[in-house]
């Protein structure tokens, strides 16, 4: 099932209601047997892939925490088991194609087997809970002891496809405290679901048509048209990840379990850095805890730690998707993070003055130049081939010289009238990030955490309204779910 | 990366405030004044629905401006079916009278009358309703809500393809463009048999048509999207001089996007010099999607919208022929045995018990690869072919030449159409 599909609105309301009708012993049954009824709706088959996966980790990982003298073996062994797994079904036709190409290179006509293989929805996501529990296990935490809450935590639907990556310790708690409803559960819930609708139907919906046309043809349009466009797949992202997440976590809370944050308003991050702390959290934090910690994060020489950041990131990035674009954004990430750190520690050498980097217009240049950059990684993540990636980077690296000489009729989003998100993008654009630092400021104001009764219902009602007369028949899939 | 912030300290789990202690019902409240408004727009006409109204033109709205708005009366023969039916009618038209047509306004069989008349001497009227797309729920729609009281034809001729019952690519009767149109004049409230296949579907529209019904919503999104274009034409005028896009070029950055939008000049049905020289496009990846797995469930829908079809047209008294409209051996082995099977006895059986006249174009040895613009499309020399023979089986079926008043005469007409053949 996906979430912004008719089957969803009817299979939510449903599982609500029989899980609060029902006591509560059944309550973790219920929602398991829900998460393997919403993941088999789309392929049963793989049901029994998410099964497997579940049985193996539960017992093995039991080892590491029985078998003292060998559970790095075991360890080991968890994480094999996910990796592999993971690397057949994500990454085996990839392999198979770059080995081709780099035996083409050398003349070598090599045909690879042509492998069947459909991803299955959510696999990133669920693997690496598997190995975060690993992981946290071998470092002495306690193992879940009820299989059926184990599964749960593996399968929960609102999570299931494309997270938050959940952690166990946070997790497994929430299903043996015995809860009554609250009506807070449904207000909380149903507020985060139409959010996250409207931000994936309204915002991120519409954008897409911008982007699709700006990266498929790029020969369209100017250097500052590829850089509005680039801008619009900024947000189109945001808002379809922020927007599948606020849907997860309010479906989550609507049984009364909370599920973390994964965005905090990544586009005012004032460095690169910072944007990591902002984006996918869920993900970010994980790498930074099972594999650039592993790996000896910061705990060596400059180069050591440059080392493991690079490693880190190009992987993060390869998670993304079996192909070179997303490895090459990663390691675009991993080049922007040492960057950061060897800038920094200039300044810092160079004893420029603290009040000059404390200042707000320091602060607001470095905004700027982070969304800028962050933005020239999403050339990267987005474009389908090489081609047309070093196509918009050759032409929007001419921005600066067609400033100079800037005339609205360079503008083609000026000039495609239908439909008009084309032309609405240069107010659309702004308003969104102004948008970004009025939550940030207002996020610490007591009206905004708490809005009075009738505006709460009001900006629900807009947002039914809206969705009513603006759904469409079929809206894009999410995308991360191809993830 | 780098530091030591808990993923939990990050996100706000542990200090998020979630006692649950108010018992405001806001989201109930919110739901039950949606439900209010959606009642007050529904029955308070504030919404007029007119699917002519804006100003965008798509295939479906070419073709009812011009019935309902441009032409007066009814014509004697209306042609349903998808561009099966519409891209050989009108490159017979424009190779056999040597003009050239405009698919945006184009909407008769001129070669039809030509040669009704030079068979019987009698003029008749034809409009051809075929769309691009168009499915067995479309043309029911057309017949019900279009094809009626003084708009009411004579002779409905119906062209239909395997494609039409088995398109892997819609998702529901009610994803069509003219479905999309046609559902604005129809005020019966039979959205329900639109709504697709399975029950989550059904479900879905009986709850969001208790709201508001389906037509009102697509009204009232036309009227926000045009108010929206012309704020935002207002505020950000298109600058002048600029370059102009072509809408094939639209169409090629935003194929998802209003597909079946056409303009004036956009598709010119033109006069080929040599009628065999046209280029044969292999369209069979396309199919291959297209027939893949075959639904049942939207085949036997679809069969029943045709059922519907034709038992309305008996109801009415209108004259029905369905005709199989021929496709290449190339295209027909893409689907298997058994749903090519459930197509033909399907057609046979319906038309039989609905006393329709039915034709098997997949049967005539006249079509040959020549005659195809591609694997399933007839070209000018196959549309030439396909229209004579309808028109000669409306002369020669008594049900029809008695239903359109013709005579019969001894051939006389020659035109250089005919002389091209």
């Amino acid at each position: 099932l996906l979430f912004n599909s008719l089957q969803y609105l009817v299979f939510l309301p449903t599982v609500f209601l029989l899980y609060w009708l029902l006591p509560h012993r059944v309550r973790v049954p219920l929602l398991l047997v829900a998460s393997y009824v919403f993941y088999m709706s789309w392929k049963p088959i793989y049901g029994l892939l998410i099964a497997g996966l579940t049985l193996s980790n539960f017992f093995l990982v039991k080892f590491i925490a029985s078998d003292e003298a060998r559970k790095k073996v075991w360890l080991g062994v968890v994480i094999a088991v996910n990796l592999i797994t993971l690397g057949v079904f994500k990454y085996a036709a990839f392999s198979m194609d770059t080995v081709r190409d780099g035996l083409g290179l050398f003349a070598v006509n090599w045909r690879e087997p042509h492998l069947h293989i459909i991803l299955p929805l959510g696999i990133s996501f669920f693997v690496f809970e598997f190995i975060h529990y690993a992981f946290e296990v071998y470092r002495g935490k306690p193992t879940v002891k009820s299989l059926t809450e184990f599964s749960l935590f593996a399968s929960f639907f609102p999570t299931q496809i494309a997270g938050p990556i959940k952690r166990y310790q946070d997790f497994i708690p929430q299903l043996s405290i015995p809860i009554k409803f609250k009506w807070e559960y449904l207000d909380e819930g149903m507020q985060l679901i139409l959010l996250g609708l409207s931000k994936k139907v309204l915002i991120a919906d519409n954008l897409s048509t911008v982007v699709q046309a700006g990266f498929s043809h790029p020969e369209h349009f100017s250097s500052i048209d590829l850089w509005l466009i680039t801008y619009a797949f900024a947000f189109q992202i945001f808002f379809d990840f922020a927007g599948y997440t606020d849907i997860a976590r309010g479906s989550a809370m609507l049984f009364g379990y909370k599920v973390p944050i994964n965005f905090n308003l990544p586009y005012i991050a004032a460095n690169v850095s910072d944007f990591w702390h902002r984006w996918h959290i869920s993900l970010s934090t994980w790498l930074r805890d099972y594999l650039f910690i592993p790996l000896g994060g910061s705990r060596g020489t400059k180069w050591f730690t440059y080392r493991n950041l690079f490693i880190t990131m190009t992987l993060g990035g390869l998670w993304h998707g079996a192909a070179m674009h997303f490895l090459a954004w990663g390691a675009y990430q991993g080049i922007l993070l040492i960057l950061h750190r060897e800038y920094s520690t200039l300044l810092e050498k160079v004893g420029l003055a603290k009040t000059l980097l404390q200042s707000k217009i320091y602060h607001w240049v470095s905004v700027i130049v982070t969304f800028q950059l962050v933005c020239i990684g999403w050339v990267l993540f987005r474009a389908d081939n090489w081609k047309i990636t070093c196509d918009m980077l050759t032409k929007m690296a001419q921005a600066p010289y067609d400033l100079l000489h800037f005339s609205a009729q360079q503008l083609s989003v000026l000039q495609i009238r239908d439909p008009s998100i084309f032309p609405a993008l240069v107010l659309i654009l702004p308003a969104l990030m102004i948008a970004q630092f009025v939550i940030g400021w207002l996020n610490g104001r007591r009206f905004y955490q708490s809005p009075p009764w009738v505006v709460q219902v009001g900006a629900m009602v807009a947002m039914m309204c809206l969705l009513t007369i603006f759904s469409p028949d079929s809206s894009p899939r999410f995308i991360y779910f191809q993830f | 990366v780098g530091d030591t912030t808990t993923y939990s300290e990050l996100s706000g789990i542990k200090t998020r405030d979630m006692s649950g202690t108010q018992k405001d019902l806001r989201f109930a409240a919110a739901f039950l004044a949606f439900v209010l408004i959606c009642q007050l727009i529904a029955r308070s006409h504030m919404v007029q629905i007119d699917p002519l109204a804006g100003t965008r033109r798509t295939w479906t709205t070419w073709a009812l401006h011009d019935f309902l708005r441009v032409n007066s009366g009814a014509p004697d023969v209306v042609f349903l079916g998808s561009s099966l039916m519409l891209t050989p009618i009108n490159m017979a038209d424009a190779q056999a009278l040597h003009a050239t047509f405009d698919g945006a306004l184009h909407h008769e069989s001129n070669w039809f009358e030509a040669v009704v008349k030079e068979k019987t001497g009698s003029d008749i009227s034809t409009f051809n309703f075929a769309l691009p797309g168009e499915m067995p729920s479309d043309a029911f729609l057309i017949e019900k809500d279009v094809l009626k009281a003084e708009k009411t034809p004579k002779v409905i001729v119906y062209g239909v393809g395997p494609r039409d019952f088995m398109d892997n690519l819609l998702a529901s009767p009610s994803s069509t463009d003219p479905y999309h149109w046609l559902a604005k004049l129809d005020s019966s409230d039979s959205e329900w048999e639109f709504c697709g296949q399975d029950w989550y579907q059904k479900l879905n529209c009986a709850v969001a048509n208790a709201f508001m019904p389906n037509r009102v919503r697509l009204q009232l999104a036309e009227d926000v999207t045009a108010r929206t274009a012309t704020l935002v034409d207002a505020v950000v005028p298109a600058p002048s001089g600029g370059y102009v896009f072509t809408p094939q070029q639209k169409h090629l950055m935003m194929p998802g996007y209003h597909s079946m939008d056409v303009v004036l000049g956009e598709c010119l049905f033109e006069p080929r010099v040599d009628i065999h020289a046209g280029r044969f496009v292999n369209n069979l990846d396309e199919y291959r999607g297209r027939y893949a797995h075959p639904d049942w469930d939207k085949f036997q829908t679809q069969l029943t919208f045709l059922a519907k079809t034709l038992s309305l047209a008996n109801q009415r008294h209108i004259q029905f022929v369905l005709v199989a409209m021929p496709i290449t051996d190339v295209n027909r082995g893409l689907i298997s045995d058994q749903a090519w099977g459930a197509y033909k006895n399907g057609l046979g059986a319906l038309a039989r018990s609905k006393n329709a006249v039915y034709l098997d174009l997949n049967k005539s040895a006249d079509f040959t690869d020549f005659d195809f613009g591609d694997t399933v499309h007839l070209n000018a020399l196959g549309g030439i072919k396909m229209v004579k023979q309808l028109a000669e089986l409306t002369v020669a079926d008594p049900r029809l030449s008695e239903a359109l008043g013709l005579k019969r005469n001894k051939p006389k007409f020659v035109t250089k159409g005919v002389a091209v053949l």
